[in-house]
């Protein structure tokens, strides 16, 4: 993977941001604090990837070692992130319709898909007109909280860069499956958190998603219903009731967490579809609008597979409650 | 094949027509030809209001709503009403005219309220499946493609025969009986399930078991307790914001259906509230039908639709 980041101008402030657009095409640019608003805009283009933390993530330094990049059966998959990344993924000129979904993939916590696999999801927000940024998150062997750090610093800065990404700074969602389900559940209960406030300029955007979509998602890290290996990969083999309760997002649901659409199958025999139920539960009693939608087939991680019965369907019933929301046409 | 065709078409029209023609009186079967059982001495008419609705129910029956393509599948239609009334026309006729838009021939049942309470309800559910299959031919269905849909309340009886199909009060020694009461599917809309506090509707309890019900009857109407395996597969629809049914109780039927292991479906939407029927404008909630639709081609209930 190329060593990429992107022009970020925030507010006033001077940061300086390396982007190599293409291969052999490396630039760098500093953007000048005293510069009008709008200079040193430069619109996003597809494919850009963006540096969540120009200076190194909080609590570690870029020296750590680099991703590690494995093929197992037949799947590409990424360990031991150390340089969180969102990866842009524009609609087509003239149909982008200003609302932005950060999807994080799934991996339980000790890997992550690499960006080939998660193409399905960002072409059929595409499709949608919808400006995706795929998050590459840190994840349990750099901590508790690095995923949730990673995922509130990813919602600030695509927030104060929208006037950039031509998007609209009250539409912007969540989106993630298993253990990429719970940090969008995560992001919207915790986005407040202090663990997520890291002393960054950029604490001072609100790192709330307007909405979150999530399918078969790890919600709950208590048992019986907890998802082993994400619970393990977060908090090692003995974790504190501190962190339980710190990761269990059910318990964290208030009004103020975003509309929600969960999508879970009885056939998943990885993550409990208890989970699901639980969220909505939650949901439901802090009156937050949701949708909760329980099919019988699909093995865990199903993603857009079309030969699932009813299952196949849940993207026209995501994009029916978008559009009931005005986040799509 | 020519003529063939000619004939079809003929026909087809004159299929049209008599729909046309037919929806000012619909077929009624009598549940109980040989007697109600149990009937009160003090039985008078049924009585209805302008919204569609009925209540007084003495004797028994099934509405007739033939489609004009039937597909061979039926489905025996419970409106809602806290066992006090039925919505005949809310959760009747109208979801009864959209199974006929997908070829399912509906019947729509008027069964005995809270003149009777339990198990009279049961009963006239019970009967009504077996009346329908004893003469499935004679309807032009698949005695192995009948189906309940069941609304709030009528969701309760709806589940009611879907886990209580072989209740001896379901029998009256009558030669019906040999037929199986199990239907092969259930379309529950925002239903009643369980009987038990917190989650139970207090209006379906107490026109259906009484004032102080024994904790016995209490299990035997909590449905979420009578499913096993044999259960038929499930639909769920309910609101989030239902002030009326806690949506708690498709919840908790779900759950027992999966433990069970009978396939299961089920759908939550933000808005409706309690009651919601086929009505328009409810945004994701007013395509239950599409999705419902969709759930019974996917089991072969409805034949894929030609592209």
């Amino acid at each position: 993977m190329k060593v990429v980041a992107a022009s970020v101008l925030f507010g006033a402030m001077t940061l300086v941001t390396i982007a190599r657009g293409s291969e052999g095409a490396p630039t760098t640019s500093v953007t000048d604090q005293t510069a009008s608003p709008m200079a040193g805009y430069k619109p996003l283009y597809d494919g850009e990837v963006l540096e969540l933390w120009p200076g190194g993530p909080p609590g570690q330094s870029p020296q750590d070692g680099p991703d590690l990049i494995r093929n197992e059966k037949g799947e590409s998959h990424l360990y031991h992130v150390h340089r969180p990344i969102l990866s842009v993924s524009l609609p087509a000129p003239g149909t982008a319709n200003g609302t932005a979904i950060i999807a994080c993939p799934g991996g339980g916590y000790v890997r992550l898909p690499t960006s080939s696999s998660t193409g399905a999801e960002a072409k059929w927000l595409k499709a949608l007109g919808v400006t995706t940024f795929v998050l590459t998150y840190r994840l349990g062997d750099s901590g508790t909280y690095a995923p949730l750090q990673d995922v509130t610093c990813a919602i600030r800065l695509v927030r104060s860069m929208s006037r950039q990404a031509g998007i609209n700074p009250d539409k912007i969602g969540v989106f993630g499956g298993s253990a990429g389900g719970h940090l969008a559940a995560w992001a919207s209960t915790a986005y407040d958190d202090p663990v997520a406030k890291t002393g960054s300029p950029l604490d001072k955007i609100s790192a709330r998603p307007d909405f979150a979509i999530m399918l078969y998602p790890v919600i709950t890290t208590q048992l019986p219903y907890a998802h082993g290996g994400s619970r393990r990969a977060l908090m090692g083999n003995s974790p504190t009731p501190e962190q339980i309760q710190a990761t269990s997002v059910e318990l964290h649901v208030t009004a103020q967490t975003p509309p929600s659409f969960v999508v879970s199958t009885e056939a998943d025999k990885s993550v409990p579809q208890e989970n699901a139920m639980m969220y909505y539960e939650a949901l439901m009693r802090a009156k937050v609008p949701a949708e909760l939608h329980l099919y019988e087939l699909g093995p865990h991680g199903f993603g857009f597979r079309k030969d699932l019965g009813t299952t196949s369907l849940w993207p026209s019933l995501a994009e029916a409650w978008m559009r009931s929301h005005n986040w799509i046409k | 094949m020519r003529p063939l065709l000619g004939f079809r078409s003929i026909f087809a029209s004159v299929l049209v027509l008599g729909a046309a023609t037919v929806r000012a009186a619909q077929p009624v079967i009598d549940l109980w030809p040989e007697g109600v059982p149990g009937l009160k001495a003090d039985a008078s008419s049924e009585k209805g209001d302008n919204d569609g609705r009925v209540w007084n129910i003495h004797h028994p029956t099934l509405t007739v709503y033939s489609a004009a393509q039937p597909n061979g599948t039926a489905v025996i239609i419970c409106p809602g009403g806290s066992y006090v009334r039925l919505a005949f026309l809310h959760e009747g006729i109208e979801p009864a005219e959209f199974l006929n838009r997908h070829g399912v021939t509906a019947f729509i049942i008027k069964n005995r309220l809270l003149e009777y309470g339990q198990p009279a309800p049961l009963q006239d559910i019970l009967r009504a499946i077996r009346t329908v299959r004893s003469r499935a031919k004679g309807f032009g269905v698949n005695p192995d493609r009948l189906g309940v849909m069941g609304f709030s309340a009528g969701g309760h009886l709806a589940a009611s025969a879907g886990t209580l199909y072989l209740d001896p009060l379901g029998m009256t020694g009558a030669p019906i009986d040999a037929y199986s009461a199990r239907p092969d599917f259930m379309i529950l809309l925002y239903p009643v399930i369980t009987m038990q506090v917190p989650y139970v509707h207090a209006g379906s309890r107490k026109s259906l078991l009484g004032e102080n019900p024994s904790a016995d009857l209490i299990s035997h109407y909590s449905l979420e307790l009578q499913v096993n395996a044999k259960t038929p597969p499930t639909f769920l629809v309910a609101a989030e914001d239902d002030k009326s049914v806690p949506p708690k109780n498709s919840l908790l039927f779900y759950e027992a259906l999966r433990k069970a292991g009978v396939s299961a479906e089920l759908h939550f939407f933000e808005k409706g509230g309690h009651g919601f029927g086929l009505r328009q404008g409810l945004g994701p909630t007013s395509e239950w039908p599409q999705r419902a639709a969709e759930w019974m081609t996917v089991h072969g209930w409805i034949p894929e639709e030609k592209k």
